[in-house]
C-alpha cells in the first residue's frame, strides 16, 4: 500500500432537509470538499458514495450533478458505517495505485419520508434505542454505572456541538446533566438527550495519493489516512444472532487493535477520537475497548471530566466526539463517518497529531481509521 | 384492571358477520370448523378485538380527537365460542394496552398508542380502488356488534376497526381470496389501523387504495408459515387519513393449526464437534469450517441478562440454560437481571419470555 492522504473535506448541516434535497446536499458537500482541497471534479479519477437509506438516490445519479466525465463510480453501504466504509474503499483504491484522487460522498436524504429507524427494524432488528438501553442496563448491573454517568457523556457532546455549525442539535445554553436527565425517557435508562436525533445530510472528502497532494497549491498541513480496518462479528458464547443490530461490544476492541496495528501507533498517542456515540452508553464502552483505559475505569474518569475539553492536557487521554458526536451532531447513516473525517481534518490542521475514527454499522461491522498530521507535501 | 368480558356466542358472531361482511364459515359452521382442524367455530379476531377496544375505552382509555394515533390488535390464540373472557387494561408507553385472556392464557392484545412515525403511503401488488362513504346505518350496526360504548350520530367517530366494512365496497371483497390463501388454513395474525389526524367520522367519504404487500415466510416446527399483509389506505381532501393493515397467516397443511396448538420448544442448531448451540437455526458451523449442524430443541428457561422497555413494550436478552442468548420480547414486569424466565406463547406464532 502506498501512502494515502485526505486533501480536503466539506459538509452540509445535519438535521431536517425535505425529501428531494439529496442532489443539492450532494453538490453542497462535494463543492465544499473540492474547494477545501483546491481542485476540480475533473481532477478526480474515482467517486465513491456511501449511503445507508435505500431511498437515498444512489451515488451514480449524484455524481452527475458534479460532472458527466465517465469516471468510475462505486457505492458503499454499511448502515451507520456507510461513510467510513466509503472512505475505506477509497483508501484501498488509492493505496493500491489504481486511483490518484477519489471523491468520497457520504449522503442520506431519502426521496420519501421513511425513517432510518424503520429501515433497521425492517431488517428484523429491535428498535435501536432498546438494544443500547440493554447495553446500559447490563453495565449498570455489572459496574454500578448510573444515569449521571450517561448524562455526563451526553452533556459533554451536546456542549461540543454548540461550536459546530453543522450540528443537528445546537443548544443556546450550556447543557447540564440535570437537563439531560430531565429529558423524555425513551428506553430506560436512556433519555431522549442520550439518543441521537438521526437526521439527514451530506459530507464529502477528497482522498488522494501523495503525488496528487503535492500538485495542489495548499499550505495547510497534510492529513494522512494511515490505516483503515473493517471488522465484522466474531462468534463468542452469548452471541445474539437475531435482532441485535450490532454485534458484541468487543468487535470494537478488535477493530481498534487492527487499525492501530496496521498504522504502527500506540493508542496512548491518539489525541482526538470520533466514535459511534448514537447512544450515550456507547462511549463508556469505547473508552475501554479502543484502548484508552482499563475495563471498569470509564465511570471514574468521566466523573473527573476525562475525554472532554482539556482531557489530553489533564489526563493524557484523548478528547471524544469533539464535533458533538452522533448524539448532538446528528446521525444520517451515509455522511456520519465522513463528517467524522471532516472533524478529524479540522483537529489535525489545528495542531493535533494523531486521531482515530470509529463507526458501527448494523448487521454488523465496526470500522476504525487512524489519521495523522504529516509534513506538507510538495 | 382485570374485569370479566362475558362470552362470545353464536348470536354475537352472526351480528358481527352481518355488520362487518366477514362471511368465513369457520366462525359459524361447526362442520366446516371441524373439517379445518378446529374443535368448533371460533370468534373473528376483529370481533373479540373490537370488544376489547370498546372495553378499554369504557375503562377510561381515550382515542385522540385529532393528530396521529394507532390501534393495533395482535392475535395469539383463537377464542372459541361460549368460553369466559377476561380483559386487563393498563397504561403503556404513550397509550393503553388491553389483553384478552381465556383460562389465564392471552388470546389477543390491543394497543392504543401515539406512533413514533406518522403513517405513510406504501406500495404493493394487485391494487384495487373504491370510494368509501362512512354511512350512519352501517356505522351503527358495526358499533353495536363490537359493543362500542358511545352513541353514533352524523359526525361521530366510528370504532377504529370500522374499515373492516370495506368489503361492502371493494370490487373483490373477500380478503382471504384477495391474498390467495385457503380459508380453512388462514388465521389473522395482526390488525393495525394508523390514523394520521383523528378518527374516521360518520359522513366522511374516502378514496381507498387497497393492495397486497410484505409477503414473507416463517419456518415453524409444524412446517412453513406464509404471511402477507393486506393494506388499505384511506385518503380525503387533506391526503392520507388512515392506513388499515391486516396480516394473514397461512398455516401449514396439517391436522393441527399452530395457533391452536400449545407450547413447543425454540428450534436451534447444535454443532456436533464443539457441542455449542445456536438460535435461531442455522445450517453451517460458525467457524467457517462448513460443518453441517444438527437440529436441537432449546431449553424453555433461562436467566435474564439485560432488559429495557421501549414504546410500551418490554424487551430482554435471556441466557438459556445451555448458554444460548436470545433477544426477545418480555411479558409484563417488574423485571430483574439474573432472575429466571420461561418461554411462553406459541413458538410458531407469537412468543415471549415471562418471569418464572
Amino acid at each position: 500500500m502506498r501512502e494515502v492522504y485526505v486533501a480536503g473535506t466539506g459538509m452540509m448541516p445535519f438535521g431536517r432537509h425535505p425529501a428531494g434535497s439529496a442532489r443539492a446536499l450532494a453538490r453542497g458537500a462535494s463543492l465544499a470538499a473540492l474547494a477545501d482541497a483546491g481542485c476540480a471534479f475533473a481532477d478526480m479519477d474515482g467517486f465513491v458514495a456511501g449511503s445507508a437509506h435505500p431511498l437515498t438516490p444512489r451515488g451514480v445519479y449524484l455524481a452527475k450533478e458534479l460532472g458527466v466525465t465517465g469516471l468510475p463510480v462505486l457505492h458503499a453501504e454499511h448502515a451507520s458505517a456507510s461513510g467510513l466504509a466509503a472512505v475505506h474503499l477509497a483508501w484501498t483504491l488509492v493505496g493500491s495505485g489504481e486511483h490518484e484522487a477519489v471523491l468520497v460522498l457520504g449522503i442520506d436524504c431519502p426521496e420519501r419520508e421513511v425513517s432510518a429507524l424503520s429501515v433497521i427494524e425492517g431488517e428484523g432488528n429491535l428498535p435501536a434505542p432498546a438494544l443500547f438501553a440493554m447495553w446500559a442496563a447490563r453495565r449498570m448491573h455489572d459496574r454500578g454505572t448510573t444515569s449521571r454517568h450517561l448524562a455526563a457523556v451526553a452533556a459533554k457532546n451536546w456542549n461540543y456541538a454548540r461550536a459546530n455549525p453543522f450540528a443537528a442539535r445546537r443548544s443556546r445554553e450550556e447543557v447540564t446533566l440535570e437537563k439531560v436527565l430531565a429529558s423524555r425517557m425513551v428506553a430506560p435508562p436512556l433519555t431522549s438527550m442520550m439518543c441521537t436525533p438521526w437526521g439527514k445530510g451530506a459530507a464529502a472528502a477528497v482522498v488522494c495519493s501523495r503525488e496528487f497532494l503535492a500538485r495542489l497549491a495548499s499550505d495547510a498541513p497534510a492529513v494522512r489516512l494511515v490505516s483503515s480496518h473493517v471488522e465484522s462479528e466474531t462468534y463468542a458464547p452469548g452471541h445474539v444472532f437475531e435482532g441485535a443490530i450490532v454485534g458484541p461490544p468487543a468487535m470494537t476492541r478488535a477493530a481498534a487493535a487492527a487499525a492501530c496495528g496496521k498504522a504502527g501507533v500506540d493508542p496512548r498517542d491518539v489525541e482526538v477520537v470520533q466514535v459511534h456515540d448514537a447512544f450515550a452508553i456507547e462511549e463508556l464502552f469505547y473508552y475501554e475497548l479502543l484502548g484508552f483505559c482499563a475495563e471498569g475505569e470509564s465511570e471514574g474518569l468521566v466523573e473527573r471530566g476525562a475525554f472532554g475539553p482539556g482531557s489530553r492536557e489533564r489526563f493524557g487521554l484523548p478528547e471524544f466526539s469533539t464535533h458533538g458526536g452522533l448524539l448532538a451532531g446528528g446521525h444520517p447513516g451515509g455522511p456520519t463517518g465522513v463528517a467524522q473525517v471532516h472533524e478529524t481534518v479540522r483537529q489535525l490542521r489545528a495542531g493535533r497529531r494523531l486521531a482515530m475514527c470509529h463507526m458501527l454499522g448494523a448487521g454488523s461491522v465496526a470500522i476504525t481509521q487512524i489519521y495523522q498530521r504529516a509534513k506538507a507535501a510538495g | 384492571m382485570t374485569a370479566p368480558l362475558g362470552t362470545i356466542g353464536l348470536p354475537d358472531v352472526v351480528r358481527y358477520s352481518g355488520a362487518s361482511g366477514d362471511r368465513n364459515p369457520i366462525h359459524y359452521d361447526p362442520e366446516f370448523a371441524r373439517a379445518s382442524g378446529y374443535d368448533g367455530p371460533f370468534a373473528m379476531g376483529a370481533l373479540h378485538g373490537g370488544w376489547l377496544i370498546s372495553h378499554a375505552l369504557a375503562q377510561g382509555a381515550a382515542l385522540p380527537d385529532s393528530g396521529p394515533f394507532a390501534v393495533r390488535l395482535r392475535f395469539h390464540r383463537i377464542v372459541p365460542l361460549d368460553v369466559s373472557l377476561t380483559a386487563d387494561v393498563r397504561t403503556a408507553g404513550t397509550g393503553h394496552e388491553a389483553v384478552l385472556t381465556v383460562d389465564g392464557k392471552p388470546c389477543a392484545t390491543a394497543r392504543i398508542e401515539v406512533p413514533s412515525e406518522p403513517a405513510a403511503t406504501g406500495e404493493g401488488d394487485e391494487e384495487q380502488r373504491t370510494r368509501f362513504p362512512v354511512e350512519l346505518g352501517a356505522a351503527r350496526a358495526f358499533a353495536a356488534s363490537v359493543r362500542w360504548p358511545r352513541p353514533v350520530e352524523t359526525g361521530s367517530p366510528v370504532p377504529p376497526t370500522y374499515p373492516t366494512v370495506l368489503s361492502f365496497w371493494l370490487p373483490e371483497p373477500d380478503p382471504i381470496a384477495r391474498v390467495g390463501f385457503e380459508p380453512a388454513r388462514t388465521l389473522m395474525g395482526e390488525t393495525s389501523v394508523e390514523f394520521v389526524d383523528g378518527p374516521l367520522r360518520v359522513g366522511e367519504v374516502f378514496d381507498v387504495r387497497e393492495y397486497i404487500a410484505n409477503e414473507r415466510v416463517r419456518t415453524g416446527s409444524a412446517g412453513e408459515l406464509r404471511l402477507v399483509d393486506l393494506i388499505a389506505e384511506m385518503s380525503g381532501a387533506s391526503g392520507l387519513r388512515a392506513r388499515y393493515r391486516n396480516t394473514f397467516i397461512l398455516t401449514p397443511d396439517s391436522e393441527a393449526a399452530p395457533a391452536a396448538s400449545e407450547g413447543g420448544a425454540l428450534r436451534g442448531s447444535l454443532d456436533p464437534l464443539t457441542g455449542e448451540s445456536y438460535f435461531p437455526e442455522r445450517t453451517l458451523s460458525v467457524d467457517g469450517g462448513l460443518r453441517e449442524l444438527e437440529h436441537v430443541d432449546l431449553p424453555r428457561e433461562g436467566s435474564l441478562y439485560s432488559w429495557t422497555s421501549f414504546g410500551g413494550r418490554d424487551y430482554g436478552q435471556v441466557d438459556l440454560a445451555n448458554g444460548v442468548r436470545v433477544q426477545v420480547r418480555l411479558g409484563p414486569g417488574p423485571h430483574e437481571i439474573g432472575a429466571g424466565y420461561l418461554l411462553e406463547g406459541d413458538v410458531d406464532g407469537d412468543w415471549w419470555f415471562a418471569r418464572a
